[in-house]
């Protein structure tokens, strides 16, 4: 849809820190509340589950399709209020000659609904049986100055 | 805003109806034609997609005729810019911080 109105839309941030150590940041729950949702889980392993509670805003669920260590990752997207919109956050960590790391990071629309054949990634069965270990909390902060919406869709 | 844009194309049938009408203007009664759903459920798809300004109504005469409007999804594409720009930032202060 709207491939011409939509470019891709792509981030990127440079980062005094080396790959590993942004790699950790992003796929550990302990880390990943520390910058981004209030409750998270991460199963660090290709196919491994993505939970993000943002409070008040819902939640949001993924599957990790690429976990390369510290080169970069990628994992599908679903926000609970519209299972049907399937996004991909693609994420590419490049070394810098410095020691830094080059962060690019962009999210795709997936075409298709997120359930019925061939993409049955919102919702796994197994789930209402078995609730997800390991979800790490936020210690408690300020506000923090986060938007209203996390995101859903982008071009692709 | 944004939570009206991504309501309304988070149903596969208005993505057709707006991929539809990207390029062209149609009355309802083609779009309709286009899908296997009765015209009132088109119709309804139309207005949310109306409301959320995705696509803009022009009457002649008789005929409403559809077009979609590019500027909302620009928007949401400004808003997703702006959102992950800010989880990076976020990301960049944590890793520096903690070194």
């Amino acid at each position: 849809m709207s491939e011409a109105v939509l470019a891709p839309v792509v981030c990127t941030v440079e980062i005094a820190a080396p790959r590993e150590r942004v790699f950790e940041l992003f796929t550990t729950p302990e880390h990943l509340v520390e910058w981004w949702p209030d409750a998270a889980t991460f199963e660090a392993r290709e196919g491994g589950r993505i939970e993000l509670e943002f409070e008040g805003r819902g939640e949001v669920t993924g599957t990790v399709t690429r976990f390369e260590p510290p080169s970069g990752l990628a994992f599908t997207w679903v926000r609970g209020v519209a299972p049907d919109v399937v996004t991909r956050v693609d994420v590419d960590l490049t070394e810098l000659e410095d020691g830094g790391t080059h962060v690019e990071l962009s999210p795709h629309r997936l075409g298709g609904r997120a359930r019925g054949p061939g993409g049955g990634v919102a919702r796994d069965p197994r789930r209402r049986l078995a609730p997800l270990p390991r979800l790490s909390r936020r210690p408690r902060r300020g506000a923090g100055g986060r938007q209203d919406l996390e995101p859903v869709m982008a071009s692709s | 805003m944004v939570e009206a844009i991504v309501a309304a194309i988070s149903d596969p049938t208005r993505r057709r109806v707006l991929e539809l009408v990207r390029d062209r203007e149609l009355p309802a009664g083609e779009i309709a034609a286009a899908f296997e759903i009765s015209r009132p459920a088109v119709s309804r798809h139309l207005r949310v997609l109306r409301r959320a300004g995705l696509v803009s109504e022009r009457r002649e005469g008789r005929l409403r005729l559809y077009r979609s409007d590019p500027e909302p999804l620009g928007e949401l594409r400004r808003w997703l810019d702006a959102y992950w720009s800010g989880r990076l930032a976020a990301l960049k202060e944590l890793a520096e911080e903690e070194r």
